[in-house]
């Protein structure tokens, strides 16, 4: 049995340390598409939770029978199954979350991050971590999204989660919306990412020298 | 990585893909068998639930044709038509519902799917935009950029949009208008 230290370990490193979007940089794709607003951010966020966890968990119970040599379309075929399952049960039982998110669902199959942490993690680890591995991967994901989708909707829109934040006074620029908007917005959030990780290692360093 | 028996291990890889290809495949089809009476009914619901936001008046949506076009019928006689209409935009091809008066007039239209610039051509879906077309027949659809009377006027940074909406409606009523003058 492994210890819960172990696993809150597994999950929190996905959230900062190795967060998929500003750490790893897998996954921009849907970063730059579908952050133009917090709520599509947030949908497209939790899509992904759910089927990189539900993923790490396949992989991982089904590594022992998966031949090495074909591995990756195996995984691929196992990501798109469930983003098909995924995609039939919301359109059954979420009819307009459906047809809010559909372009965006069948697109999940090929996220990098997923296959990665199947290839990375998964086949490698028994179900347990693998699981919280997903977990802790999929919150990082989710959290990034929503951050660039916050940040673009406010100056974008004057918005957050469609609600109003600024006052009419804000003349919103457009751009921060489109495309290019969503470039400058990653790139100056990866950019804090570091300046933050750079300043906790130089604490972390400085703290270390005076406990000598 | 080292070569074992290679006659032996290409079976391994056959006889594994099977396996996998099997097993997703027996997962999607039980989900699919499952889920599907509640799909079909769902979109049922939604096209028809579309269908009332443009005639609220109808009390039944009698399909007309193999070209997805719908009469709405109330007590009363025919309240208008339901057409179908598609034209491309600047991101790609723009679907619509639109409703027609039984004497060919638009009576208004839902955008269905879309993929124009979020914010600027997206508005093509709002309020403002979208009555100014209600009450206009084939020939009434010119976009203007100036604000011309009697004309449509263009969202602001989005005239591709506007003219692909005016121009896909009107070929919808001219359509509607050919096929009824031949029928009857």
């Amino acid at each position: 049995m492994i210890k819960p230290v172990e696993l809150w370990r597994i999950f929190k490193k996905g959230l900062v340390a190795e967060n998929p979007i500003f750490k790893l940089a897998l996954s921009l794709c849907p970063a730059l598409a579908v952050t133009s607003n917090a709520s599509k951010a947030l949908a497209m966020g939790l899509s992904v939770l759910f089927v990189i966890t539900a993923n790490n968990t396949v992989v991982s119970l089904f590594r022992r029978a998966v031949h090495p040599k074909v591995r990756v379309p195996i995984f691929i075929m196992s990501i798109a199954t469930i983003v098909t399952v995924v995609m039939l049960l919301l359109e059954a039982f979420k009819p307009y979350m459906y047809k809010d998110l559909g372009v965006y669902l069948s697109l999940i199959v090929v996220f990098a991050i997923i296959l990665a942490r199947a290839e990375v993690f998964a086949s490698k680890n028994p179900v347990v971590p693998s699981f919280f591995d997903g977990l802790g991967m999929g919150a990082g994901f989710a959290g990034a999204m929503v951050l660039i989708g916050s940040v673009r909707e406010l100056l974008g829109a004057g918005t957050i989660f469609g609600f109003a934040a600024v006052g009419a006074w804000y003349k919103a620029p457009r751009v921060i919306v489109l495309a290019p908007g969503g470039f400058l917005v990653i790139g100056l959030l990866i950019g804090a990412f570091n300046v933050y990780g750079g300043w906790r290692e130089r604490r972390a360093q400085v703290a270390e020298g005076s406990a000598r | 990585m080292q070569a074992e028996r290679p006659k032996a291990s290409i079976l391994r890889i056959t006889l594994n893909l099977v396996a996998a290809s099997l097993v997703s495949g027996c997962v999607i089809a039980g989900v699919y068998r499952l889920a599907e009476p509640r799909i079909l009914d769902n979109r049922r619901m939604m096209s028809e639930e579309a269908m009332r936001r443009l005639v609220p008046g109808a009390a039944e949506f009698v399909p007309d044709g193999p070209n997805g076009r719908y009469e709405a019928r109330s007590a009363s006689g025919l309240e208008g038509y339901i057409v179908p209409a598609e034209g491309r935009g600047y991101g790609g091809t723009i679907k619509m519902t639109a409703a027609v008066s039984p004497d060919g007039k638009l009576v208004g239209f839902e955008i269905l799917s879309h993929n124009e610039t979020p914010g600027l051509g997206d508005r093509a879906a709002e309020k403002p935009f979208r009555d100014q077309f209600s009450g206009r027949a084939k020939g009434q659809l010119e976009v203007t950029k100036t604000g011309e009377a009697g004309k449509v006027e263009a969202i602001s940074g989005a005239t591709i949009t506007s003219k692909a909406v005016a121009a896909a409606l009107d070929k919808a009523l001219g359509d509607l208008a050919a096929s009824k003058g031949v029928k009857r």
